[in-house]
């Protein structure tokens, strides 16, 4: 699949908004004093920021912008419409949480909206997963590692950009922070692993049912040029192109986190460190999210199968 | 509206057959001209006269080669060739037939789907399903151009049009077949229409009198990648067994050497085996 610029920076940056929101707003629910008020309305602003950048980015990637609200209609069975739902539901609570934050509202009614926020977050994470693991025609997507990937990635760039705004973190935050990016680290890799794995039907002996007559390749193309087809799935990228990115996916949203994560430990969490970490991060899993696209192979790009099979 | 409509007997599609096809693209030719002009707008293409052109066909001719699964090849000495005759006639028993060589040409088109999830996962109900004859067709003046429906497709029945910024399909030529100005002969698909071996035909396979209906009986029709759980409508027609495959060539007789008949024998055999 052709990674779509503008698809990638919407999902890790929407992504790391909402896993913001979420986190931010648990601790707000659970650890809420009056003088945190201030880190929290940085939270909010800072999570609907990144989730709006995001929502931007995937809104130009469309043919006819203007029509837009139209992709909030069609809840009742596409998921792309119902994560549009769930992504407004976000703001707008979010907005109506900043707003009591700042007129300092009754603490049970702030917590309540909180916990929407973070139920509304959680959903849109939940729907956005969806639209890719319900994809038949893309073995890569459709199966269950997607879902959980997908939100644990989310979460642990939203820990980070609050361990940036909260300033310093207590040793459980911390070792919360460690589990998190190990266990994306090892999900992630049972992922490379589970998709190596997978026999994908790519053969066109198969995808024209004529294989029951023997082996069959393709000898025409149906046209000379390029087409939309080959141009938005027939993009494989080489397995040896594929290890290195992920060696660089894995250094960058891995690697350089955990590494600041000790350095906190041993009481190094000066600003700096905490920069690059996010940086480091945000970079290693846009490669990361990269690569999701460029290793899923479309079903009917064995329609141009060349191979004998 | 993209919940899917409660199916309906009826179910338009297309029969195309294999055995026939010649890869003359005469349908692709005729479905792009007539939908340049048609109810669902133009379709434009990029760099037309330029060194790259590219744009939406609705169709698409494809040309596999497929090997037979038993190659014979003729240059084998003639004590090697009774042994694989022999080795041969024994794996015919085993499996039905050993299909030859042979090209065959694919066109390949919407198969306007009883569960399409093309239509389920359009989030503004461009894509939709008509419940009365089952096409699938997309509302240009809905779709947003997101290309979801596209991801969703596994036979590449949609594309995305750079210049209009939409979905485009195959519509079944459903300003053709209702179309009460064209004479009842015309109401047919244009690319039915064109095709000079009459490789393609179009009717009701939800209607098992129909003689799509009959064809697909009849020539053991397949529909593509079933697994997927799509239910196609339109059905393809295998290539028919070839000469050399015939009844009388897999019998269980002892291979028959035919060199060492004398020449009239020689002779009769081989019209007889015509």
């Amino acid at each position: 699949m052709f990674p779509s610029f503008s698809v990638i920076i919407f999902t890790v940056l929407s992504g790391a908004g909402l896993g913001l929101l979420v986190l931010g707003m648990i601790v707000f629910i659970v650890l809420t004093q009056s003088d945190t008020f201030f880190q929290s309305r940085l939270i909010l602003i800072l999570g609907l920021v990144l989730l709006n950048a995001g929502l931007v980015s995937s809104w130009f990637h469309l043919g006819q912008r203007q029509r837009a609200w139209r992709g909030l209609t069609q809840w009742r069975s596409s998921w792309l419409s119902r994560e549009a739902i769930a992504a407004l539901m976000t703001n707008a609570l979010g907005a109506i949480l900043l707003g009591a934050l700042f007129i300092d509202s009754n603490l049970a009614t702030l917590r309540m909206i909180a916990c929407a926020v973070t139920i509304f977050a959680l959903l849109t994470l939940f729907c956005t997963a969806r639209i890719y693991d319900t994809l038949k025609p893309i073995p890569a997507w459709n199966n269950q590692w997607v879902l959980p990937n997908f939100v644990l990635a989310a979460l642990v760039s939203g820990a980070f950009c609050l361990w940036m705004i909260k300033g310093d973190m207590t040793t459980p935050n911390l070792i919360l922070c460690c589990g998190l990016l190990l266990a994306l680290f090892f999900l992630k890799r049972a992922y490379w692993q589970f998709i190596d794995g997978l026999n994908t039907h790519n053969k066109a002996g198969h995808a024209t049912g004529l294989e029951a007559l023997g082996r069959v390749r393709a000898v025409e193309a149906p046209h000379t040029e390029r087409n939309y087809l080959l141009k938005e799935m027939g993009y494989v990228l080489a397995r040896k192109h594929a290890i290195r990115l992920r060696h660089i996916s894995v250094v960058f949203f891995a690697l350089v986190p955990m590494l600041s994560l000790v350095a906190a430990w041993f009481g190094a969490d000066w600003v700096v460190i905490k920069i690059v970490a996010l940086f480091s991060l945000m970079g290693g899993l846009m490669v990361e999210r990269w690569l999701f696209f460029a290793q899923a192979q479309h079903l009917v790009i064995a329609f141009y199968d060349t191979r004998r099979s | 509206m993209t919940s899917l409509p409660s199916p309906s007997t009826k179910k338009l599609g297309l029969v195309i057959d294999l055995d026939i096809c010649v890869g003359c693209h005469a349908c692709a030719v005729a479905c792009k001209s007539w939908n340049e002009q048609g109810q669902f707008g133009p379709l434009p293409d990029e760099n037309a006269y330029a060194q790259d052109p590219m744009g939406v066909w609705f169709n698409r001719i494809h040309t596999y080669e497929i090997e037979a699964n038993n190659p014979f090849p003729p240059h084998l000495k003639k004590q090697e060739s009774e042994l694989l005759q022999k080795l041969m006639t024994q794996e015919k028993t085993q499996c039905q037939s050993t299909p030859a060589a042979m090209t065959v040409h694919f066109p390949r088109s919407c198969l306007h789907c009883e569960k399409p999830d093309c239509v389920t996962v359009c989030p503004t109900g461009a894509s939709y399903k008509r419940a009365e004859d089952g096409i699938v067709l997309i509302d240009e003046q809905k779709c947003i151009g997101c290309k979801l429906c596209s991801w969703a497709c596994p036979y590449g029945a949609r594309e995305y049009s750079e210049v209009r910024g939409v979905m485009q399909k195959c519509t079944l030529c459903v300003d053709r077949i209702y179309n009460e100005t064209l004479p009842v002969d015309d109401r047919q698909p244009a690319c039915v229409m064109a095709c000079p071996t009459r490789a393609r035909h179009f009717g009701d396979l939800g209607d098992p009198d129909s003689h799509v209906s009959e064809m697909v009986r009849e020539r053991d029709g397949f529909a593509l990648m079933p697994e997927l759980g799509y239910q196609p409508v339109n059905r393809y027609l295998p290539p028919r067994p070839r000469r050399s495959e015939s009844p009388e060539n897999t019998s269980q007789d002892p291979p028959l050497n035919v060199n060492t008949l004398p020449s009239v024998l020689r002779w009769l055999d081989r019209v007889l085996s015509r």
